[in-house]
Order: structure tokens, then C-alpha cells, then sequence
């Protein structure tokens, strides 16, 4: 996982406090993204998107490259997690489902340091995103017309 | 990445006399009831602890049992709804025992809390309308379907260091469960089904517990009547009262109409001391996230409103009774809130050279402070427990609730001014609901166990008579209880007032 946010931040300028995330799409049908950031003590870091709303099941995962990052909390489109040290894990990892009535954003707290002494040092983060598309209602909409022919068609032959 | 409890943190080294330290490393955090003392406090009710009790269980046939209760959430009118006070989700809340006498913890117990909307709704127009209340009608029963946020909590016991070992989950003897339901507050007689209702109800909600490692215990976490009980008031207006005035009746419990919220355990003594020392130290501290962020849009349910995340930052602390609230510095309460005991050194001129006397004195000029500095007397009070009393064998300096537990309760013969009143059972030898702590830390301070401990100090308090000219004074608020205006029987607190209460 480090290696892959090494490599990202050559294609990602590192920003303070906010930044936007260009999203790609992959060929399994994925909406996929990563970032960088620098920190330094206290930080309340606002990610943006582009393209700016998406729908589906987002997967982020974050998580320290170099100097000691602590995560407190983050928020997805309003939706909060926190992250709690005695569940033992290492990286910040949390899912929810979005629609695309508002823009995507992401709201990352934490602090660069050393967080029991309130001692601020040069810390780098790193974030991906998976979003997994969900049906738009169009696809919906022909999916059950084509069941609807597919039932006509076999009672069609039934009949006959 | 590191991610490190804030409890960790060092203690800060301080410069202190040659004279004073060999009692800088003794001084812990001495307090007596300690309600919105301190800043950053002030702004948390939820995580506010107050005060903190422990004694030998004098309820019938449970004197093998310690009772330890520790109460949060000050300052209750009874009328609070809808919400009334439920206990903060995102906290932790611990009861911490020292058995030792190293100024750490041994043993702790571990609470946190979870608080569940049902959601209920009420036809309206034809939709399904959410109702605005914490219940949707009478309530008789744990969990009762009229109930709309349920409360529940859940508790775990720890040996050695709170922060790094590990729990293990109390469970209810009768069904294995290792979640608890708290009685939701008071709201009121038609609520409850009368005046005795909630009585009913709330004991339903008192657990026999198995306890990893100890055997069987009992808890209960819900609100009580506010048991502390003191002039407040007139002594926060410049001891607007006449101190050497009736002690009875004298003046006005400013806490008669309020109630508070209770964490009790019931714990074999054979769970807290050692068979090498009979003595035991408490205090209880409360800890938030260290990161909170406020969430501008809210989602739907009761608890969307803050996200917390990160470390337990300790906010809270308490053991003696009044020690953050008369005895540490304004600019050090928030800091002693975040102490151990272990670091109780930074405040040990706070207790060696006591601004509260000094002011005693200047509000009423015919009395006199004690004149020996350091003041070893209220060192051995709130630092190191009282030789031959409540002292450990091998004492490191910190102040917390000591308790003898070799000394047998006296129900029946308990005298509200404790060990100053002859009753070795009673407060500082750890402290009961009728203990009149307000009445002994003030002649504490002024110097009684100077006076009490003679010319030949028989109490070793390091001092005598001449040092304290008003030692000998019935320093009092004029307010007064005793243990017969509380239930004899577990959580030994009283029935909280009912929000129909009409004061």
C-alpha cells in the first residue's frame, strides 16, 4: 500500500488543507482515485472530486507514508467515522454508498506528530478510493424490459 | 502510524525546596466533590465527574463487598427532558484502583455507553410521524417497548495499566450478557406508575455480575437524588455564611432539589486488596476522543451530530473529594483533570502551601491559619492516607480515596464527621453518603488534626496544636445529613427526584 502511494504521488501535487482528486474509470466498471497530503500537527484536510458527483459504493482507505500521521475522524458526504486505535488497526478504512444528487467530498482530522505530547512534525498521508458503480435507473429500466420480453417470449411458446 | 493513549504522557518535572521534596512526589490529586470545577469541565457536563465514594458495604450480609460510586453529570433538574442525561457514548468512563500503594492503577473498570433511538412514530394525517420524546409512554419494565432511546452499557475490568491491558467484559450471572441496560432517568410519576415507580423500575436494573478474576459483584448505572449536600452557594460568594454558625440547619443544601448520575459497583474486598495491605486507593476519571469533529449536516439518528475519533484523552479525574475544586490553582484545574496520580508532583504546592486557609483568614480576620509549612498534616490527608490509619505500607505520594478495608463498617454508629468525630470508618478512611466532607475538609484545612494529634503527634501529621490557633473550631456550611438520610441497601443512594417534582 505504501508503494502504491510512493508511486501516486508522482502523478498528484501535494497541497495543504485541500485538494481535488481527479477520478478515473477502470475497465472492470470501477470509479478509482488516489491523493497525497502533507501535514503538520493539527489537520482538518477538505478533498473535492472530479467528476464531482458520483453513485455507488465508495471504499476509502487511508493511510501514514512517512513521519507518525494519527486520524481522528473523516467524513464522506456528511456520513462521520472514527477512528478508534484499540480495534488494532494501522490504516483508516471505511465504505458507504453515495448518491450523485451532491457533490462527493471528503473531510479528513488527525494530527502530524507525536498527538500524546501535542508535538507537530512533517508527516505525509495517503488516500484511495474505489467506487463501485450502482445500476442508474435507466440501466434498471432496461434490465426489466428485457426480463418482461424474455417472459412474454416463453409464454409465447407455451401457448403454442 | 503511531497512535498513543494521551494518558501517557510524562509527567512534567518541577522544581520544588529541598524541604518540600521528599512530599512533591507524595501529592496527588486531593478533591472533595467537584462539580464544573474547572474550565475546559465546565463546558462537558456529560463527562463532569463529581464525586466519588468507597466504603465497606454496610447493607446486610454483603460486608465481605467494597461499594465504590462514582457520579457524573452535575447540576440535574429533575425537569431536564426530553433528553434528560444520558451518559456521553463518546466517552470513557473508569473507576481505577491502586492496591499498593505506587500510585498506579492495579485494577480498573471500564464503562461506555450506547445510546439507541427506536425511531417510534405516531400516525398523523395519514403518515408515520416520529415522536419528539425519549419514551412513548408508561414504563414498568427493562428495555419497555414505551421506551424510545434505550440506554445501555457495557463494563470490563483491567489489571495493571488502564491504557495498555487488557479487558476482560463483566457478565450478568443469570444470561452470560455483557451488555447492561441503564433505567432511562426519571421523568416522572405518570411515567412510572406513581410515586414509588420508579423506584421499582430503576431496581430492576441492578445486576449480579461475574467479574474475570474476582468472582461475584454487583452494579448499577443510573440516575440517583444528588447526595452531595453543601452551602454552595453562600461559599462560592465569599463565604457569604457564618462559618462558625449551627451545624445543622444553618443553612440551605443547594443540592436538595438536583439529581446526578451513578456508576455503583459492589466488589469482594478480596478483588481490591492485597493480602499484604489491607489498604486501597480510588478515583475515577472520565476520557473523550481526542478528536471530535462537528458534522455540518447531520444524517438521520440521534448520534450523527459529532463524529470522534482518535485516542482516549482522560478529561476528568477525581478521588478526594473538594481537591480540584478549593485546593488547585485556576490555571492548573483543566491540567489536574488530565493527571495521574503517578505526576501528582507538579501540584504538590498547592496542598504544602494552601491558598484556601490563607483566604479563610482574610475573609474573617478573628480566625487564624495554620502556621506550618509545608503543611505535612494535609499531605497525610490527601497525599498518603493517615499512618496507622488509611496509609499504605509502601506509599508513593498521589492523592486519591484511601480506604482501610480491614476496618469494619459501623451502620448504626457512623458519625458524619468521620475520623475527626472518632468513627476510624468514616472520611478521609474513604468516604460514605452521609459524610459531612464539607464540614471535615474545612477544619482539615484549618488545621484540626493539628490540634487532634496532640503535642506528641501521635498522629505522625507533622505538626501540633501551636501551629494551628482555629484548629480547634467547628468550622462549618450549616448544612448537615447523616447516614440515616440514605437507603441502607445497594446503590445506597437515593431514588432520584421525578421530573413532576415541583420545588
Amino acid at each position: 500500500m505504501k508503494r502504491l502511494f510512493c508511486l501516486a504521488m508522482a502523478g498528484f501535487s501535494l497541497a495543504v488543507g485541500a485538494q481535488t482528486v481527479a477520478l478515473t474509470s477502470t475497465s472492470s466498471g470501477d470509479i478509482t482515485g488516489t491523493f497525497v497530503q502533507q501535514a503538520n500537527g493539527s489537520f482538518i484536510d477538505t478533498f473535492t472530486f472530479t467528476p464531482t458527483s458520483v453513485a455507488g459504493k465508495v471504499s476509502v482507505s487511508l493511510s501514514d507514508i512517512n513521519g507518525p500521521i494519527n486520524f481522528f475522524t473523516a467524513l464522506l458526504n456528511g456520513q462521520g467515522f472514527a477512528f478508534l486505535p484499540e480495534d488494532g488497526n494501522t490504516n483508516f478504512h471505511f465504505s458507504t454508498t453515495v448518491t450523485a444528487d451532491q457533490p462527493l467530498q471528503l473531510q479528513v482530522s488527525g494530527f502530524a506528530g507525536d498527538a500524546s505530547t501535542l508535538s507537530g512534525m512533517d508527516a505525509t498521508y495517503g488516500g484511495s478510493f474505489i467506487i463501485s458503480g450502482i445500476p442508474e435507473p435507466a440501466d434498471i429500466a432496461l434490465m426489466l424490459a428485457g426480463l418482461a420480453g424474455i417472459g412474454m417470449l416463453a409464454r409465447r411458446r407455451k401457448t403454442t | 502510524m503511531t497512535t498513543r493513549p494521551q494518558d501517557q504522557r510524562p509527567a512534567r518535572a518541577f522544581a520544588l525546596s529541598a524541604v518540600c521534596a521528599c512530599l512533591t512526589c507524595a501529592f496527588g490529586d486531593a478533591g472533595a466533590s467537584s462539580h464544573r470545577e474547572a474550565p475546559f469541565m465546565s463546558t462537558q457536563p456529560s463527562v463532569d465527574g463529581t464525586d466519588l465514594y468507597m466504603f465497606r458495604s454496610y447493607e446486610a450480609g454483603r460486608q465481605g463487598y467494597v461499594t465504590v460510586m462514582a457520579d457524573y453529570i452535575p447540576f440535574q433538574d429533575p425537569q431536564g427532558g426530553p433528553n434528560f442525561y444520558q451518559f456521553n457514548q463518546n466517552a470513557l468512563y473508569q473507576i481505577h484502583f491502586d492496591n499498593n500503594g505506587d500510585a498506579k492503577e492495579d485494577i480498573s473498570f471500564q464503562f461506555t455507553f450506547k445510546n439507541t433511538s427506536k425511531g417510534q412514530t405516531l400516525p398523523s394525517g395519514g403518515n408515520n410521524t416520529e415522536i419528539p420524546l425519549i419514551n412513548s409512554g408508561t414504563i414498568s419494565s427493562v428495555n419497555a417497548p414505551t421506551i424510545n432511546v434505550r440506554e445501555t452499557f457495557n463494563v470490563s475490568v483491567v489489571r495493571g495499566d488502564s491504557t495498555t491491558g487488557t479487558p476482560a467484559a463483566l457478565t450478568r450471572i443469570s444470561t452470560g450478557a455483557t451488555t447492561f441496560d441503564k433505567p432511562i432517568d426519571n421523568i416522572g410519576d405518570k411515567t412510572f406508575g406513581g410515586s414509588t415507580g420508579y423506584a421499582t423500575y430503576a431496581a430492576l436494573h441492578i445486576y449480579d455480575v461475574a467479574i474475570p478474576g474476582c468472582g461475584a459483584g454487583r452494579v448499577f448505572v443510573g440516575q440517583r437524588k444528588e447526595p452531595f449536600y453543601i452551602a454552595v452557594g453562600k461559599i462560592f460568594d465569599l463565604f457569604n455564611l457564618n462559618p462558625l454558625g449551627p451545624e445543622v440547619n444553618g443553612n440551605k443544601n443547594d443540592l436538595e432539589a438536583k439529581n446526578i448520575s451513578t456508576i455503583a459497583m459492589e466488589i469482594p474486598i478480596s478483588c481490591l486488596a492485597t493480602a499484604s495491605d489491607p489498604v486501597i486507593g480510588a478515583w475515577t476519571t472520565s476520557s473523550l476522543r481526542q478528536g471530535q469533529t462537528l458534522n455540518p449536516t447531520p444524517g438521520h439518528g440521534i448520534n450523527n451530530a459529532v463524529v470522534a475519533g482518535g485516542a482516549w484523552v482522560q478529561v476528568s479525574r477525581v478521588g478526594m473529594p473538594l481537591v480540584n475544586e478549593v485546593i488547585i490553582g485556576l490555571d492548573d484545574k483543566d491540567r489536574f483533570n488530565a493527571s495521574k496520580p503517578s505526576t501528582d508532583s507538579y501540584f504538590a504546592s498547592y496542598v504544602t502551601n494552601p491558598a484556601f486557609p490563607a483566604l479563610v483568614q482574610k475573609l474573617f480576620p478573628s480566625v487564624t491559619a495554620p502556621k506550618n509549612f509545608p503543611r505535612t498534616d494535609l499531605v497525610a490527608v490527601f497525599l498518603t492516607g493517615i499512618s496507622g490509619l488509611n496509609q499504605p505500607k509502601n506509599v508513593a505520594p498521589s492523592e486519591m480515596l484511601r480506604l482501610n478495608t480491614s476496618i469494619a463498617p459501623n451502620y448504626g454508629a457512623q458519625d458524619p464527621l468521620g475520623v475527626a468525630g472518632g468513627d476510624k470508618a468514616g472520611f478521609p478512611n474513604g468516604r460514605r453518603p452521609g459524610d459531612d466532607i464539607v464540614d471535615a475538609s474545612l477544619r482539615v484545612a484549618m488545621g484540626a488534626l493539628c490540634v487532634l494529634t496532640g503535642s506528641s503527634d501521635t498522629l505522625k501529621v507533622g505538626c501540633s496544636p501551636s501551629d494551628a490557633p482555629s484548629g480547634g473550631l467547628p468550622f462549618t456550611d450549616g448544612v448537615r445529613k447523616t447516614y440515616t438520610d440514605f437507603q441502607r441497601v445497594f446503590p445506597y443512594f437515593d431514588t432520584p427526584l421525578p421530573g413532576n417534582f415541583n420545588n
